[in-house]
Order: structure tokens, then sequence, then C-alpha cells
């Protein structure tokens, strides 16, 4: 029978990157989750990152689409710091590992963008979208 | 084999081809279901305009068509989300 090939878990291995990469830059305390935090007051800096689906790219690959969201009490860090997500997923494409997965690159198909949440009015919040090429993995 | 082939593009006829009903057709047909894929508060459109070239190409779009559907867009991207469904 033929073998099963599991697309990776977009979601999981970026958290898994961010996490690693943000650590050293002056947003190293930003939480990055797919949701958003329910503390009351939120944090300073905080990143939502969402998978947007995607296409298959071929038999063992797939473009996941990523969706980004920096959300910071300052304008200027809210973009900074979304920036600096997308910078770490592109390293981590050129390197050919996202977060422990096998990554063939990763495009940028929106820049930072600045989008005001509508419920979350404390904070500014950038957001950009990125295409990651992921190995699939046998099961 | 045939050796020392030339190819000569028909630039007239390829930007006919870019703005014609077909490709008008298909493009529609993706824009829509991308559309019905984001939901209420969307719509959907096709035109043929100036792109990179400034000569014209039939370009759709899915855009948010009320406050309901920018609301929605803000709040969670439905637009990228909804973006497979014109594969």
């Amino acid at each position: 029978m033929a073998e099963l090939l599991m697309p990776a878990d977009p979601e999981v291995v970026s958290i898994a990157e961010l996490h690693a990469g943000l650590i050293g830059s002056r947003f190293a305390a930003a939480a990055v989750g797919t949701k958003l935090p329910t503390s009351t007051p939120k944090p300073d800096w905080f990143v939502r990152l969402t998978a947007g689906g995607g296409v298959g790219r071929d038999l063992v690959t797939d473009a996941a689409t990523l969706v980004v969201d920096g959300f910071a009490v300052r304008e200027q860090d809210a973009r900074d710091l979304t920036a600096l997500c997308v910078a770490i997923l592109e390293r981590a494409g050129r390197a050919g590992s996202l977060g422990g997965a096998t990554c063939y690159g990763v495009e940028v198909a929106g820049l930072p963008a600045n989008l005001p949440h509508p419920t979350v009015t404390t904070h500014f919040r950038f957001t950009a979208t990125v295409s990651a090429a992921l190995r699939r993995a046998t099961v | 084999m045939a050796a020392n082939v030339r190819l000569k593009i028909n630039q007239a006829g390829v930007r006919k081809l870019l703005q014609s009903a077909e490709v008008q057709k298909d493009l529609s047909s993706r824009v829509n279901r991308v559309r019905a894929a984001a939901g209420a508060g969307f719509e959907a459109r096709v035109a043929v305009v100036g792109g990179s070239s400034k000569l014209g190409r039939a370009m759709g779009y899915v855009s948010t068509s009320d406050a309901r559907g920018r609301r929605s867009q803000a709040k969670s991207p439905v637009l990228q989300r909804a973006l497979n469904a014109g594969k």
C-alpha cells in the first residue's frame, strides 16, 4: 500500500520558529500563538499567527499560507514586530528548516500592513501574509 | 530535428487573449468562488485594466462590500483563507 504523506502543521512549526527567533531581539518577551491573549490588560507586544490554507505544490510539498498579526501598544513597534516575524520566517526558508520541518522557501505575499483590529482597541496591529513551502512527512 | 528554431511572439495576439471574453469568464468564475467562500459582505468583479504594461489585461478582484465585510476581514484573514477556492 502506498505510504501516507501528512502535511506539516504550519502553525506549530512557525510558532516554534518565531519563539526561537525572537529571543535576543527587543521583542523577546512577545507572546506568540494562534489566539489573542485573554488577559487584561493584554501584553505590550504579542503575535497571532494563523494558517490560511494554501495549496499542494507537488506530491511531497505544500505551499501553506500564514497570516502574521503583530500587535503592540506603540504603532512603530507593531510594524517592527511584524516585519521581524516575516524576516525570521524568510530566514528559516533560506536555511531549509522551519521549526524543525523541512522548508523549501518562504515567500512574502503581503508585507506588513497597518490594519487596526476592531476589538483590540488598546493596540496597533500590522498584518503580513507569507507562503511557506513545507515538506510532508511519512506517517 | 529542426535546428535554429526561431520564435516570434504575436504580441497583439497575446494582448487580445489576455483581454478576451474567455479569460474574463474564467476569472469571473474564480473570483465568484472566492467571494462565496468568503461569505456575506464581500463582492467580486472582473475588469480590463492596465497593469505593469499599461496596455490592459483582464483582472479579477474580491473585496469587502459593506461594513460587515470590512469588520469580518479586519478581525480575521477571511479573504486569505478564501483564496484557495479560486484555484
